[in-house]
């Protein structure tokens, strides 16, 4: 029993109150927004579940300051108190003054601070409570006599509510020693008696130095279901002839505690990091695993005795074990995607400060919070979303006046919205702002020697050039945007994640960013293709199609470069065995294989020898044991044990595209 | 075993174009015989490639490249040395391993700046055993230059970035 | 052994509860809302349910009342976890036919010195 410690359930406590904290603090914002009573429960909800589960788990600190939280939150739940924008911002700093002391508690260290001890004190002066210096409890009734008289006469309906009188005999036994006599005089005659009600009424004599107070403990819950007299033993009086007498012993020692003893070793933080897998995945994988087993069981008839005549049996073992070990991977992989709203949550927070400070009207749009990203993936975007929102604010959204004077609405809108393309998962931040400003831009980057003239460049080159390392437009640096972090930094944490970032804009009417990211990291579809002696994996999804072309399909352009006319349009050809220095492949266009892929909207023709089968990828780094290596982005291990290397697209066309500007 | 002693350590020495180096032992994972390797495109060209180390993709280098001797035809004595340095795990195809030395740390004596072939960058010293000199390679710079060598890739790179448009 | 019915929104509370029975012998099954629990509590017959107050879909006091109209949750003991502050939540659970409440924050050695008292 002493080997219960509630410290093996502080992680989910602290995953299950973030999360929490991060609901109270999205309805918080939409109740600022004038939204209904259900915000104002839900908000509560949190409060109160952290409140419980910080005491129960051994946080006072937060605990007390929770309740004074929720001792409001109950006021206005009431209608004894209406919603206000002081209890909106009192409760927001809440939220944080929590969030730090959960940081805190992961750390081991104290909870409490000068803020939560200023903030409890304000939510108790708003609740209308002074906090006591310490809680001055109520002393305990002394001892009173050598013993009590106790009436106890159940209702009828106590039995169903669950009370067993007889269990409260039995406590009663536990305080000391007992004389009961029962009382029949209510029991009817059997016709009438109803075995679900109670008609026994009893006498107790308690006899021990017991407490009043510990007796009502024990009729705590029947207070209202019983009539109950509890009076002082009058010492000289003989105890009256019982009709039934029963006497119970008192049971051995209560549980004896150890709650404080059994704190583990568990200050040291435990960042190893975990899911919180939803019931319905886990029993699915159990599901399928089940169907793997019956598929194994089948399939192992055959090893002692192998007919040829049940060979269409053994296929169909082996395309049943082959689908199963899909379906098994599938739901595997599915344990590590979460849903990108836990990301999306910061935003309303972060939008509405931002706003606020910068004197601008920003309304947020969230869509699809609900896609699911791989928790990898997850972890890592929220830096480059909440720099790509930050610029939005900062640069892409106007003022109110400059707003008006454009003919727009005041409030800008600022989307965020999550969705699935092909084996993609697309995140777009787009904002009905100004736009970029093409001059600042072209500007900046003569300055900066990045470009040696702006004459001719498209729109979407311009966009180009703000990824560019060093880069920064805004005529004043803001103390929003200055933090060191350009967008050459948010592509670079995009693309390390396998993705990519491509930017629209349109003069006065927005611009908008759009992140491309991988469903997963861990696992790909791809197509080999050999080029001279060797193997390279090509995602599939960024395949097109392949084409086999005619030697005089072919054009040459001044330059060295490669055209091909591919569904009416010219694309440039990257011979892989160039780009990548192979030996001995094959020169002659009609010879080989064209496969056309895509990133970022643009499409490309690699030239290589063939196409040589269809598999999945265990994606493995390269940069573990080796470096980045430009049109690589991982190496995976081949059935043979070999190691093949799989092409990144995206980064060949960026190649490309530099080749032919430069 | 390494002894308990600090002033101490074991070599595990191998053949490269009739001299023998030194590897510290602490530093060795496991020694291979030669497979062949996956070529890794615009790596130098001492980078062989790299192997799948029990699901680890491992590069490798030749040791012969990688100081600028002639490449020799590799043989059934020609063998993988797989080396971790800072958690970061490589191999290095050598001619053969030969044996392993205890060497104490005061018959370590400093690599006089000529006669050997091998730029002294990669050696912490050498020592002799009878009348074998047995050259000890800094296995933590056997890695380094080529870290420099990414730096100068990614200048070139940003060349390239800055020649846009 | 008995088997209790473990209800409560927050997975850390339902957690804590849920091991401390296990480790004790008791057959547990947890229910993350009322509606669940009543789900559950259909398809199996508990001698102890132990319900939070607070939660989304449907909370434990509705919870209770429905619980008690079923024919075989008449007499089973049903305990609210809640805490101090709800004086009237707990008249109210009681209306509703709870059994009696657990007064969070407990400890385990609390949560099985309760139980035990109810099961006997």
């Amino acid at each position: 029993m002493s080997s219960i410690s509630v410290t093996q359930f502080h992680k989910v406590f602290f995953e299950e109150s973030l999360e929490g904290l991060d609901a109270m603090e999205a309805a918080l914002l939409a109740l600022d927004e004038g939204g209904d009573a259900e915000l104002v429960h839900s908000i509560f909800r949190a409060a109160h579940s952290i409140k419980g589960g910080s005491a129960t788990f051994g946080f006072p600190d937060m605990a007390a300051l929770t309740h004074e939280a929720e001792s409001l939150l109950d006021q206005v739940r009431d209608g004894r108190r209406a919603i206000d924008k002081s209890i909106i911002e009192l409760m927001l700093r809440t939220v944080d003054c929590l969030r730090g002391m959960f940081d805190r508690a992961q750390g081991g260290q104290p909870l409490a601070d000068a803020d939560s001890e200023s903030l409890k004190r304000q939510l108790a002066a708003a609740v209308g409570n002074n906090v006591p210096a310490a809680a001055s409890k109520a002393a305990a009734k002394p001892a009173a006599g050598s013993g009590w008289i106790i009436q106890f006469r159940p209702h009828a309906g106590m039995l169903a509510g669950g009370n067993d009188p007889l269990r409260l005999l039995r406590e009663l036994a536990a305080l000391g020693q007992l004389v009961v006599e029962a009382q029949l005089d209510r029991v009817p005659t059997l016709d009438a008696l109803d075995p679900s009600e109670c008609h026994l009424a009893w006498r107790i004599e308690l006899t021990g130095a017991v407490s009043q107070d510990a007796i009502k403990s024990v009729f705590e819950w029947v207070e209202d279901e019983c009539d109950l007299s509890i009076e002082p033993l009058v010492a000289a009086a003989p105890p009256p002839a019982p009709a039934v007498e029963a006497v119970v012993a008192a049971p051995a020692a209560g549980a004896g505690g150890s709650a404080g003893a059994a704190r583990g070793p568990a200050g040291s933080s435990n960042d190893a990091g975990s899911v919180r897998v939803a019931i319905d995945k886990i029993d699915g994988l159990i599901d399928l695993v089940g169907e793997l087993v019956i598929t194994q069981a089948m399939l192992d008839q055959f090893r002692e005795d192998f007919d040829p005549s049940r060979l269409a049996m053994l296929q169909h073992g082996l395309a049943q074990l082959a689908r199963h070990t899909r379906a098994l991977q599938e739901s595997v992989m599915g344990i590590r995607m979460l849903p990108i709203g836990s990301v999306f949550n910061r935003f309303p927070r972060l939008v509405r400060d931002l706003s606020q400070k910068l004197g601008k009207q920003v309304k947020l749009d969230l869509v699809g919070e609900h896609t699911e990203l791989d928790k990898t993936v997850l972890e890592k975007i929220g830096d480059p979303l909440v720099h790509l929102v930050r610029n939005a604010i900062d640069h892409g959204l106007e003022t109110p006046e400059k707003r008006r004077a454009a003919g727009k609405p005041e409030m800008g809108t600022l989307r965020l919205e999550a969705f699935h393309r092909g084996g993609s998962i697309v995140v777009e931040i787009s904002d009905d702002g100004a736009g970029l400003n093409r001059e600042a831009i072209i500007a900046k980057a003569l300055q900066k020697g990045l470009i040696k003239s702006g004459e001719g460049l498209s729109e979407e080159e311009v966009g180009e050039l703000i990824f560019q390392p060093g880069f920064s437009t805004a005529a004043v640096t803001t103390d929003l945007s200055g933090r060191g972090v350009g967008m050459d930094v948010v592509r670079r944490n995009v693309v390390d994640l396998g993705g990519n970032v491509a930017i629209r804009s349109r003069p006065g009417q927005g611009t908008s960013f759009t992140i491309t990211l991988p469903l997963t990291l861990a696992i790909i579809d791809g197509l080999r293709a050999a080029v001279g002696g060797e193997c390279y994996i090509v995602p599939l999804v960024s395949i097109v199609e392949s084409v086999q072309l005619g030697a005089d399909a072919v054009r040459s352009v001044t330059g060295g470069g490669e055209l091909f006319r591919f569904r009416g349009e010219y694309l440039p050809i990257v011979r892989l065995h160039q780009q990548f220095g192979c030996a001995n492949a094959r020169q002659l266009v009609e010879e080989g294989l064209v496969i056309v892929v895509e990133a970022d909207g643009t499409q490309i023709g690699l030239f290589v020898d063939e196409l040589v089968g269809q598999q999945q990828a265990v994606v493995k780094s390269l940069e573990a044991n080796y470096r980045r290596v430009d049109g690589i982005s991982g190496a995976t291990i081949l059935a043979d044990g070999s190691v093949a290397l799989i092409i990144d697209v995206a980064g060949l066309i960026r190649l490309q595209s530099r080749r032919k500007a430069a | 075993m390494r002894r308990n002693m600090s002033d101490q350590a074991q070599y595990l020495t191998v053949n490269l174009a009739h001299e023998e180096y030194g590897v510290d032992i602490l530093a060795v994972r496991e020694i291979r015989g030669w497979t062949p390797v996956t070529r890794i495109p615009q790596s130098p060209h001492y980078v062989l490639g790299v192997l799948n180390l029990r699901g680890a993709i491992v590069p490798v280098i030749d040791l012969r490249l990688r100081f600028g001797l002639s490449r020799e035809e590799y043989n059934a004595t020609t063998v993988t040395v797989i080396i971790t340095v800072a958690g970061r795990q490589f191999g290095v195809v050598v001619d053969a391993v030969s044996d392993v030395l205890d060497v104490a740390s005061d018959a370590i004596r400093p690599v006089p700046d000529m006669g050997t072939t091998v730029d002294t960058e990669y050696l912490k010293g050498l020592t002799s055993v009878g009348d074998r000199m047995v050259l000890l390679l800094d296995a933590d710079k056997l890695l380094q230059p080529q870290d420099a060598q990414m730096l100068e890739a990614a200048l070139d790179a940003a060349g390239q970035v800055k020649a846009v448009a | 052994m008995a088997k209790i019915l473990a209800v409560d929104d927050s997975a850390s509370m339902r957690g804590m509860v849920a091991f401390t029975l296990r480790s004790a012998g008791y057959d547990v099954s947890e229910a993350e809302n009322g509606q669940v629990a009543l789900d559950t509590a259909a398809s199996s017959k508990f001698d102890l349910v132990l319900a939070d107050v607070n939660m989304p879909v449907m909370d434990g006091i509705s919870m209770v009342r429905q619980l008690r109209t079923r024919a075989e949750y008449k007499g089973v003991p049903i305990l609210m976890l809640t805490t101090e502050s709800n004086t009237d939540k707990k008249m109210e659970g009681k209306a509703a036919g709870a059994t009696g409440w657990l007064v969070k924050p407990f400890d385990p050695e609390q949560l099985l010195a309760t139980v035990k008292r109810v099961l006997g």
